[in-house]
């Protein structure tokens, strides 16, 4: 479920753009990650079945024991125009090394500001999945090489289409930024333990996100809720798999239909996240948790979080980070089954699961120019229920412009 | 030893005077503002001055007063600013205030605008401006 991989559409600005260039002035804007990093140990076969499967290189993730600059750098540039009469029109294109530096619309949206308070956008955006996933790729934002891949793993689903309104509101010194949103995705998902890309959607996605902040404390809280399509996963790699258990473990045909009904996919997807944040006298701390996953289906909810701890001393920031994904096996709807159906189920539910793990990590920031940061890490990950740990170090450049 | 201390109390005193930054608004403009409101305006949390009518901040592009103003007043680097605002910019979510090369052109825009807000070295204030707070 977590490694979902890439997504690509045709891009529905460019015309948008350029008629915009025309009428009022554009603004340029843009970010870029020049980043390298490289892993000590070689992916091998951890769960000691013999081959290094897909969950294994997983665990390998972006980088292997060859220094590789491509994974983690990026370039962006926005293109944004004011209307006039509180009307903008914005667009984020953006090269992504993980995906060959093919360019992609990331955000491509037309606001409108109602009043001092309410803001309406309308298009493509990204679904603020977690508290920082619509800014997950502008490395300058935050301080370590990349926020922490527990919870901000790269999502196929990631990028949407729909309306978001913002408000923001005071109250006394506190200030809220709430939006709300309404959206929906299709294209293609990568499950690496079915080792395939899957046509999926989300239909009717509905999130709502606030941040709460006063002076040095910030409060967020968030989530969204979707209908999940994940047909093509259970028609083409779940249900094949119960039907030959079926033949093998001599299941009836009602066995089959239930064990299907309560192992698929599809379902209502579900995606919450909590945390807080201080920022005191240059002491940082921050605090994220996460809990999602598609409700009543043979994909467990997966349990993330990250805190990390760091100092700001002048133009250096150091911080340690650790992390935790968990996916805890839920296969508590399958105790009304025969005890063979429920370990077909049991079965194939752990053979789904994603690639759980811990990790620690130190970074550096070192703010070297007014628009620009050198970082470099090194971070050590301990896949779960596996004794073995992988660690390597990575460094680069986040700028803005 | 002497001169020396001299030397170095003229030398503190003399960065201080020229560097004091002065928060000023348009000379009919009677609101009172403290830090924290000021830095509610410039972070883009608050679009209003304390009595009502819209705030709309004026920055200066770079330089000793932005420096000052940015640690003083928001509390923060220069650095951490961006970052702010890069969050802010590139989700959709707010713009940095509009910037200015120097003390002059913010002056001569507040001079003219009653809902502009914006900080100057202190030397710099002329009547065409009021001053609302320094620091």
């Amino acid at each position: 479920m977590k490694q979902f991989k890439k997504l690509k559409t045709a891009l529905l600005v460019a015309s948008v753009c350029c008629s915009a260039a025309t009428m009022a002035e554009v603004r340029f804007n843009g970010f870029a990650s020049i980043k390298a990093g490289v892993v000590f140990d070689d992916a091998t076969d951890l769960n000691g079945n013999g081959a290094i499967d897909p969950v294994e290189e997983a665990y390998f993730g972006l980088y292997d024991k060859d220094l590789s600059f491509k994974p983690e750098s990026i370039f962006a540039l926005q293109v944004s125009s004011d209307l006039g009469e509180n009307l903008s029109v914005t667009a984020q294109f953006y090269a992504d090394g993980r995906e060959d530096f093919d360019v992609e619309a990331r955000w491509a949206y037309l606001s409108y500001e109602i009043n001092d308070s309410w803001k309406v956008n309308l298009g493509r955006m990204v679904l603020p999945m977690f508290y920082k996933s619509e800014f997950q790729k502008v490395g300058y934002a935050f301080n370590g090489v990349r926020l922490p891949t527990a919870v901000y793993g790269d999502f196929d689903f990631a990028v949407v289409e729909g309306v978001r309104v913002d408000n923001s509101t005071e109250l006394g010194d506190w200030s809220m930024n709430s939006s709300f949103g309404y959206s929906s995705w299709d294209g293609e998902v990568v499950i690496s333990s079915l080792g395939g890309a899957f046509p999926a959607a989300f239909k009717n996605t509905m999130s709502a996100n606030t941040e709460l902040s006063w002076e040095w404390f910030t409060f967020f809280v968030g989530g969204f809720i979707a209908e999940v399509d994940f047909s093509a996963i259970d028609n083409s790699a779940l249900y094949p798999q119960i039907d030959a258990a079926a033949g093998a473990f001599g299941l009836n045909a009602t066995e089959v239909a239930n064990l299907k009904d309560t192992v698929k996919f599809s379902g209502d997807g579900q995606y919450y996240y909590i945390g807080a944040s201080i920022d005191y006298n240059d002491w940082l701390l921050t605090v994220e948790y996460a809990d999602y996953g598609v409700k009543d289906s043979g994909d467990s909810f997966n349990e993330v979080y990250y805190v990390t701890a760091g100092k700001r001393i002048n133009e250096f920031t150091i911080l340690y980070t650790y992390e935790d994904y968990d996916q805890p096996i839920d296969l508590s709807h399958l105790d009304s089954f025969s005890p063979v159906a429920k370990q077909v189920g049991a079965g194939l539910m752990e053979a789904l699961a994603a690639a759980t793990f811990k990790s620690q990590s130190i970074s550096l920031r070192y703010d070297f120019h007014s628009n620009a940061a050198l970082k470099a890490d090194i971070f050590s990950a301990e896949p779960l229920h596996m004794n073995k740990s992988i660690s390597g170090m990575s460094f680069g450049i986040d700028l803005v412009f | 030893m002497k001169k020396l201390i001299l030397l170095v109390t003229s030398l503190l005193f003399c960065t201080s005077a020229l560097s004091n930054v002065a928060v000023i608004v348009h000379p009919s403009n009677a609101v009172a503002m403290d830090k924290k409101a000021i830095s509610k305006v410039f972070l883009g949390k608050s679009k209003k001055f304390p009595g009502g009518g819209t705030a709309l901040p004026i920055d200066i592009s770079s330089g000793g007063v932005k420096a000052e103003f940015t640690k003083k007043v928001l509390g923060k680097s220069e650095s951490q600013m961006k970052a702010y605002w890069s969050k802010l910019l590139f989700t959709g979510k707010g713009q940095a205030p509009k910037a200015v090369d120097d003390d002059a052109a913010v002056i001569d825009l507040i001079s003219k605008n009653p809902s502009l807000i914006g900080y100057v070295s202190k030397d710099s204030v002329s009547d065409s401006v009021k001053v609302v707070a320094t620091f």
